[in-house]
């Protein structure tokens, strides 16, 4: 603002534009939350988030910097004191905050919202923005100065050195479950995705081959040129979309590719384990440099078309299901809505990210303040983003895709009554209309989240380009980029999921955790393989299709890892002696805390069997002694009745685990609060820093 | 066209380009004792390393 003068001048501008932009965020907020009657325009949504996003950054990210972790310029990071060039090195902090912003972001901001979306646009859009500026971004922020402080050690190393042995112990065993959960869940929802659609299914099963060539392209003929190859693989893969087309027109090719969703589940498995146990170089890098490269292309395309489009949102901004009756996921709005959005408003997962590789590259540790916060900021626009996809469909619409079958029947007249019933009106004529447009044979009960993300966007892509005769492409479009990353996702997870069981089984007998020496890795693999493919494939049995049951899980065990992160970060500012800030990370972790614990003990105990595990498990039992069960499918119900309750009991587990370390660590914040203790945190060196 | 090239270099950085220079100037400075790795042995060797912890999210 060189063209103020005076220094007071300058000062009274910059106050004077902060309160701007705070009316500005006010004012959209408020529209946002208070306009009931009339269908808002998603621009409201968009100027609302961005103003809140830029005064947490400009405040409350500053004041966490300057007073609660005092980030001090002057102190070389791990990335100057240990810089070997390949882990450690000081690295350009736009470049380093594109690298974490790609690590951390994910399917959970497109997905989470989306199922969110069946209780209006207003709480999932709140959480968002909210639980993003307030816990998610602080989350972040923590642990990768923690992890700055500690040359870069992983989440249960600090759990261990900063708290103890148990809450070391036990964080590595909440880590590895809940990556189970994770990948079992994201697998279902390509599942679901893909079954009966050769198009979507020729598509991603062209991006193996497409992967293996830039696999060995990368290798052999020009090492290490990322972008060139991926730009090269991602022409391969828009052939593929569009060449899906000709696939699903020619009878027997789409015969071919089309396949019913528990083989779709056994291949998925397959491939799983293929990944995990291939060379790297061969499938999985080269996936993840196509997936990277497509994920950021079309996030920022979005945003574009979002801005060019200025879609006026169908969906209102209380649905009815806020009473916890909804057909995409049941309970009540506390605590469901705040499990159903995990990433995108607070993720615990990326608590792993931030002790990976991203504390080990930054040049300055004032840096921590941009990447750590701003990158979840950017995340938690995604989110808002994939919201704004899912209420531009009309509700009627959104109920028709997301209802699973179980709900609202198998046959199209059905479905549609029951759901205009609600009060959303759909036709089966409106419903095939759509489906012919984005080129599959139906559009009902295609549950997970991923297709009607893939209708939203493909709404907003072909009003930007290409007009309505591109609809049909946009889709395949959106549910390549959707199933490519999390089939990246479920390479990499698998992958390290093994190193991490490697890891605690090392514990017991010393060679397992040898991670070059074979029957270790086939092992481990074929263990953590099963554990996701199993409930994968309870999934795919599951007659609600699914979702409805184990995306709570999935939320209650991310949201977890979340209160595991927080709670770890809480001991750390408390060892710091900064007790009286303790509360920006205490408060959130309160908050999960209550949320989690209570959908935990729904998910259990709650007596509507459309909540609780143990209540279906027990209603299902009562249908076959009361002799409801036909003959022929006592064994399928049966088996239901083992999954409720082992579902129950993956709960109960979680919810345990997470209060062992909770805890653990108020134990020790008490004894350094009353001095019984005295605290000693486990920092590098200090070593003043040689940069200018 | 130069800013073309600008963004072109780096999302080429963001996703990991130019690490076998960075890593061979190191070397070249730091320890010119040791042998420097060929582009196909020190890509091959990082991507082991890369992803054998959590490097992707949710």
């Amino acid at each position: 603002m060189s063209f103020f003068p005076k220094t007071g001048w300058r000062r009274g501008a910059r106050a004077g534009f902060w309160i701007l932009i705070s009316f500005t965020g006010a004012g959209a907020l408020g529209a946002v939350a208070l306009r009931r009657h009339e269908p808002i325009n998603a621009m409201w949504i968009i100027v609302a988030a961005v103003c809140v996003y830029a005064i947490g950054y400009r405040f409350y990210s500053r004041f966490i910097a300057l007073k609660v972790l005092e980030l001090d310029d002057r102190r070389a990071t791990p990335a100057e004191r240990l810089d070997d060039g390949r882990d450690f090195v000081p690295t350009n902090k736009w470049i380093l905050l594109g690298h974490h912003f790609a690590a951390i972001a994910g399917p959970g901001p497109l997905v989470g919202p989306t199922l969110a979306a069946q209780l209006g646009y207003l709480p999932g859009t709140l959480w968002l923005i909210i639980g993003a500026v307030l816990g998610g971004c602080v989350q972040d922020f923590v642990i990768l100065f923690a992890s700055m402080r500690r040359n870069g050690k992983s989440l249960g190393q600090i759990a261990k050195e900063e708290v103890g042995p148990v809450a070391g112990l036990t964080a590595l065993c909440a880590i590895i479950s809940i990556l189970v959960i994770l990948l079992a869940v994201i697998a279902l929802v390509i599942t679901n995705a893909l079954k009966a659609s050769p198009w979507g299914t020729f598509t991603l099963a062209m991006t193996i081959p497409i992967a293996l060539l830039m696999g060995i392209y990368l290798r052999f003929l020009r090492p290490g040129k990322v972008l060139e190859t991926s730009v090269l693989g991602f022409v391969l893969v828009m052939a593929a979309v569009v060449g899906g087309q000709y696939v699903a027109q020619v009878p027997w090719l789409a015969a071919v590719f089309t396949f019913d969703a528990r083989h779709l589940a056994w291949m998925i498995i397959a491939y799983g384990f293929a990944a995990s146990v291939l060379p790297v170089w061969l499938l999985l890098a080269p996936r993840d440099y196509l997936s990277t490269f497509i994920k950021l292309g079309t996030i920022f395309l979005l945003a574009l078309g979002i801005l060019a489009v200025r879609p006026t949102l169908a969906m209102p901004a209380l649905s009815r299901f806020i009473d916890g009756t909804g057909p995409v996921f049941s309970g009540k709005l506390f605590p469901f809505a705040f499990i159903t959005i995990a990433c995108g408003a607070i993720s615990g997962f990326h608590a792993l990210i931030s002790s990976g590789t991203t504390p080990k590259l930054i040049t300055r540790e004032s840096q921590a303040r941009l990447i750590g916060y701003g990158s979840m900021l950017m995340e938690s626009f995604v989110g808002i983003m994939a919201m704004i996809a899912a209420c531009v469909l009309q509700p009627g619409v959104y109920f028709a895709i997301n209802s699973p079958a179980g709900i609202v029947g198998a046959k199209p007249a059905a479905a549609s009554a029951m759901i205009s019933s609600w009060g959303y009106p759909v036709t089966p004529v409106d419903m095939q209309h759509l489906a012919s447009l984005v080129g599959e044979q139906t559009m009902f009960a295609r549950t997970g989240g991923a297709p009607s993300l893939a209708v939203g966007m493909a709404h907003i892509f072909a009003r930007t380009l290409g007009g309505r005769t591109f609809t049909a492409i946009w889709y395949h479009f959106a549910i390549m980029f959707e199933a490519l990353f999390i089939l990246t996702l479920l390479d990499a997870g698998s992958r390290v999921g093994r190193f991490l069981l490697q890891d605690l089984l090392g514990h017991v007998w010393k060679p397992l955790a040898r991670t070059s020496w074979y029957p270790s890795v086939v092992l481990t693999s074929v263990l953590i393989v099963s554990a996701w493919g199993y409930f994968l494939y309870q999934g795919v049995m599951d007659p609600l299709g699914g979702i409805n049951s184990l995306w709570p899980l999935y939320g209650i065990a991310n949201q977890l890892l979340a209160v595991v992160a927080l709670c770890i970060a809480t001991s750390i500012l408390i060892k710091m002696e900064k007790a009286r800030y303790a509360w920006i990370t205490l408060l959130p972790m309160l908050w999960l805390v209550m949320a989690t614990q209570t959908a935990a003990y729904q998910k259990i105990f709650y007596s509507d069997p459309r909540v609780g595990f143990l209540a279906e498990a027990n209603r299902q039992s009562g249908l076959i002694a009361e002799g409801k069960v036909p003959v022929a499918q006592i064994p399928a119900v049966q088996r239901q009745i083992f999954n409720n309750r082992l579902d129950a009991a993956v709960t109960g587990l979680f919810a345990v685990m997470v209060l062992v370390i909770v805890v653990d660590c108020a134990r020790e914040w008490l004894a350094i609060l009353i001095r019984r203790k005295v605290p000693v945190l486990c920092e590098s060196e200090y070593r003043v820093t040689v940069f200018d | 066209m130069q800013r073309i090239k600008k963004w072109w270099d780096l999302l080429g950085q963001i996703m990991g380009e130019g690490e076998y220079a960075r890593y061979c100037e190191h070397l070249r400075s730091k320890h010119p004792e040791m042998k420097v790795p060929s582009a196909e042995e020190f890509y091959v060797s990082r991507l082991n390393e890369k992803y054998s912890r959590p490097n992707r999210c949710c």
